[in-house]
């Protein structure tokens, strides 16, 4: 302990020579006697620093003045004033050692084995708890590596494989009840717990008595350095014993759970209430505490979604915090995993329900609002629910066949929104009911043997993707999209690059009025079409085949019907770079133009529509364009087209 | 005149088309009627001279032939019996397996190709894509075209009448089918299969998917994806021309599997979080005129009688 010193500043250079000497004296005692064993030295006593205590303690000569008062606040002990008093002459009694263990730097050389070692190699040898050859081989090594730290010499022959797989699971067992001890060291022994555990796995080595005593381990202590390698082993090796899926399950019980809770450090700080949606979805709207319990990761792979669901609708603990409850362990789980089954979502909407009422439970009910959300949406339960009411009409359908005075059983839960609907369309009548037996002209009767051939085709070869378009073709000349849609299906299927298939498929559902489904093929053969070159080529190089120009023109024609105007009109446009002449597309644009409000723009449209038709004689067309303009009040333009129709010749054929 | 094509004893006797060994041991034998008996083929095929390789080449050159020969068919039975037994399983044979399974009319040969599939077929690592790929639509029509048109069922009389015998006659017994649904995958496949009609033009009733409808009739569990999944056939194939029977039975069997679903329950629990949600928007939004998206499918009833925020923000509702 440094000492305070008041005095004349040539008694205390005095003191601190004389103090100086005595202890290189020392020093170089030591370091002969440890030469003479063949050790290697200390660092050398120079390097010592000795501090201000030392300095003034050793006096280089005697002097009279010493006898009288000495100038320090607090007496020196014992020791420090035997040295004080005889500074010049080597006292037998003063180890150098002694004095070196008083410096921090330096720690104390184990000569000898301490009687009462505690670690857990001398406990294993001492306690008896390995069979006989592995207490004698741990006795043997205890002897032989005198001067290093026993638990090292424990983990060098654990790594060499010198234990037999028994006493293996011993010192594994001993080393995880180890842990349990008051005092026990948790962060040493980490890599002698992974070699030992490793070791286990891969011998394949179990008892129940080990997995056990890991289970509980992994099930409420909270030491980072056993977790890893003991986890491990119990997914590897835990399966061989029989009782181990019934221990895990056993041991994640709301009790385990929220006692790991109270061990863990509160490292959250208050967690600020959610004030947006996007708050309340985020990752920092949950509590993470408890999050990374070890046992949960070897419960969630027993694959044990009936248990997740009982334990969903448990009854809530009494006392403990919402956050610590297992169930709230679970819906971040649920939230993160995002799988969902009708019985999880059952369990999440009683645990809804049960937690509703209590104020303080809001924290769970909350995570549980948003998890059966997220669940709900994400499955397309409302999907399903209108597919259940669309059956619930088709039984009604069925029912002046099967029992006309009993009306269906009622299907629970069906969407009485959807049902409603249904009822309401059924009630007013198809739109356009496409006639059951098509009309056949005599040109048909071409049509239909060749769909006679085509049906062969395909029953003989229904991989045969070109069959299949080609009979979806007919289809649609016959006007049963349902079946055209289905062939385009196959075709599809067979050749899923098939442009062609994509488009026929597009004009199939255009005449049912799926617009949406339609955009997609239309977009689906463009890119296809347009592969690997773009637009451009077809601009340039390559003449448009008539279906790649169409499925512009009439992907925004569909469009339109889902009222995008704008994007309707790109795609029109487009159709007209592909094809500069062709009067219809100049007519359809200014048609959509209109309906957008593009007054202008369609006028100019109508014009060149008009100019088009006429020039290639079309006059209905030519007035029907005529008619447009004068609805846009472009009364000047339709009077030019007036005159340009006026203005041609009429036909030579008598009246 | 033209040269007649060498029996299938002389060509098992030539080298090129088979191993040394097999050529050996089948050239020895004099007759091709010797084939029809079983005692002389087992004596064959267990000679000690025929390795497991020789066995492979054995049966890979009586599979290439497509076309039917009973001496060949008589042939191949011993030898699935044989590799069965050795556990021996080569790729091809393993297909020529699934395909005689799903196409083969009932035989010696398809008994014994059910045998070895089912005991040495699974260690081949492309035996679940065989199968899978055998049992397709266009080898469930054939195999119904054996047993001729099916039979309509009576018309029903009352609802239980309609769901028990409501059935036209179904061929069951298809025997690729247990090893398909064997399978690992089984449960997803039937969910795409069931999406998605292939064959528009056989009869509804020898329907791949009609066939998977009775089979799961009377299941006692099912998915949302599988209840989704029949839900999909049922749009796919309502108003369609032919197929009124495969409609009537798949709204049969969704309704099963939507009882099983019990989801009566879970639209209310929607119906509950839709009320916690619009909670939720009025703490985070409190002069928003609008509720966050409906909940497709909740109970709107149960919603509607458990609604508490007013008759204001009930009307809302038709915007959301």
């Amino acid at each position: 302990m440094p000492h305070q010193v008041r005095g004349d500043a040539g008694l205390l250079k005095r003191l601190e020579g004389a103090a100086n000497r005595a202890l290189s004296r020392a020093a170089s005692r030591l370091i002969s006697s440890l030469v003479a064993r063949n050790r290697e030295p200390p660092a050398p006593v120079q390097s010592l620093d000795f501090g201000e205590s030392a300095t003034f303690q050793t006096p280089d000569t005697p002097r009279p003045d010493l006898d009288a008062q000495p100038i320090v606040e607090e007496a020196p002990d014992s020791e420090e004033s035997a040295a004080f008093q005889e500074p010049d002459t080597p006292r037998p009694d003063l180890d150098a050692l002694s004095i070196l263990k008083e410096s921090p730097d330096h720690p104390v050389d184990q000569e000898e084995p301490v009687e009462d070692d505690n670690s857990l190699m001398h406990r294993l040898a001492a306690g008896g708890r390995l069979s006989p050859p592995g207490t004698t081989l741990c006795q043997r090594l205890i002897e032989e590596n005198r001067g290093y730290q026993p638990d090292s010499v424990l983990e060098a022959a654990i790594c060499e494989g010198k234990f037999s797989p028994e006493d293996l699971a011993k010192i594994a067992t001993f080393l995880v009840s180890v842990y349990y001890e008051p005092d026990a060291d948790t962060s040493a022994n980490e890599s002698m717990a992974r070699w030992v555990f490793e070791g286990l796995a891969e011998r394949g080595v179990v008892t129940q008595e080990l997995v056990k005593l890991c289970v509980q381990a992994m099930a409420d202590a909270p030491c980072v350095s056993l977790t890893n390698p003991v986890q491990q082993y119990l997914k590897k090796a835990g399966g061989m014993v029989e009782e181990y899926r019934a221990m895990v399950i056993a041991a994640f019980n709301p009790d385990n759970y929220s006692a790991y809770c109270r061990k863990q450090p509160a490292a959250e700080g208050k967690r600020l209430p959610p004030a947006t949606w996007n708050e309340w979805e985020g990752r920092d709207a949950w509590s993470h505490a408890g999050s990374d319990w070890p046992l949960a990761d070897l419960f969630l792979e027993l694959d044990t979604g009936g248990e997740i669901d009982i334990l969903l609708e448990q009854e809530l603990p009494p006392g403990v915090p919402a956050e610590h409850t297992l169930q709230y362990f679970l819906l971040r789980r649920s939230w993160l995993d995002r799988r969902e089954s009708p019985g999880s979502l059952r369990s999440l909407g009683r645990l809804l329900r049960s937690t509703a009422a209590r104020p303080r439970w809001k924290p769970l009910h909350d995570r549980a609002v948003l998890v059966f959300r997220d669940h709900w949406s994400r499955g397309q339960w409302g999907r399903a629910t209108a597919m259940a009411a669309q059956v619930y009409q088709g039984l009604l359908g069925l029912q002046p066949k099967v029992d006309p005075r009993n009306a269906p059983d009622w299907l629970p839960g069906m969407s009485r929104l959807h049902l409603a609907e249904l009822q309401r369309a059924r009630s007013e009548g198809p739109k356009a009911a496409a006639p059951s037996e098509p009309l056949l002209l005599p040109s048909n009767e071409a049509l239909l043997r060749r769909f006679e051939r085509l049906r062969a085709d395909v029953d003989g070869q229904p991989d045969n993707p070109g069959a299949w378009h080609e009979m979806a073709g007919i289809y649609r000349e016959l006007s049963l999209w349902d079946k055209a849609i289905i062939a385009e299906d196959l075709a599809i299927e067979y050749h899923p690059n098939f442009a062609g298939a994509y488009h026929g498929r597009g004009k199939a559902k255009m005449e049912i009025h799926d617009w949406a489904d339609a955009v997609a093929d239309f977009t689906a053969a463009i890119r296809l079409w347009e592969f690997p070159d773009g637009l451009e080529k077809f601009l340039t190089l390559e003449e448009p085949r008539d279906e790649y120009v169409d499925s512009y023109r009439t992907r925004g024609v569909a469009r339109a019907h889902e009222g995008d105007h704008d994007a309707a009109i790109g795609d029109v446009s487009t159709a007209i770079r592909l094809r500069r002449h062709n009067a219809r597309l100049y007519y359809e644009r200014a048609y959509l133009e209109e309906r957008a409000g593009r007054a202008e723009d369609a006028r100019i449209d109508a014009y060149n529509a008009g100019r088009l038709y006429l020039d290639r004689g079309e006059k209905e067309d030519a007035a029907e364009c005529v008619s447009l303009l004068d609805r846009l009040g472009a009364h000047d333009d339709a009077d030019k087209l007036r005159i340009l129709m006026a203005a041609r010749k009429p036909s030579d054929l008598p009246e | 005149m033209p040269e007649s094509e060498p029996s299938l004893l002389v060509q098992l006797a030539n080298p090129r088309n088979t191993t040394a060994a097999v050529a050996a041991v089948f050239g020895s034998v004099a007759s091709a009627e010797l084939l029809e008996q079983p005692k002389t083929v087992n004596r064959l095929l267990g000679s000690p001279g025929l390795s497991d390789d020789d066995l492979s080449a054995l049966a890979l050159f009586l599979i290439r032939g497509e076309r039917e020969n009973a001496a060949r068919d008589c042939l191949l039975t011993h030898l699935f019996g044989c590799m069965a037994r050795r556990k021996i399983v080569p790729t091809k044979l393993v297909q020529f397996g699934a395909r005689v399974l799903a196409t083969a009319p009932g035989s010696l040969l398809r008994t014994a190709a059910l045998e070895y599939m089912r005991t040495a077929g699974p260690q081949n690592e492309f035996y679940a894509m065989w199968v899978g790929r055998e049992f397709n639509e266009q080898n469930y029509a054939a195999f119904c075209r054996q047993s001729g048109e099916p039979e309509a069922p009576p018309p029903p009389a009352s609802w239980q009448d309609w769901e028990e015998r409501g059935w036209w006659r179904v061929k069951e017994d298809w025997p690729i089918a247990g090893l398909f649904f064997k399978l690992e995958t089984a449960e997803e496949e039937v969910n795409n299969r069931l999406r998605r009609l292939k064959s528009p033009l056989v009869p509804a009733a020898q329907t791949l998917q009609y066939f998977l409808l009775h089979r799961l009739w009377r299941a006692t569990t099912t998915t949302l994806e599988r209840v989704s999944a029949i839900g999909q056939l049922i749009e796919d194939i309502q108003g369609v021309e032919g197929l009124e029977p495969l409609y009537d039975r798949a709204l049969l069997v969704f309704r099963n599997h939507w009882r099983l679903l019990r989801m009566g329950e879970l639209a209310e629990m929607a119906a509950e979080v839709y009320l916690d949600l619009c909670d939720l928007e009025r703490e985070f939004a409190p002069d928003a005129e609008k509720l966050p998206p409906l909940l497709e499918g909740l109970d709107i009833d149960h919603l509607e009688k458990s609604w508490r925020q007013g008759p204001e923000r009930w009307a809302l509702l038709a915007l959301t």
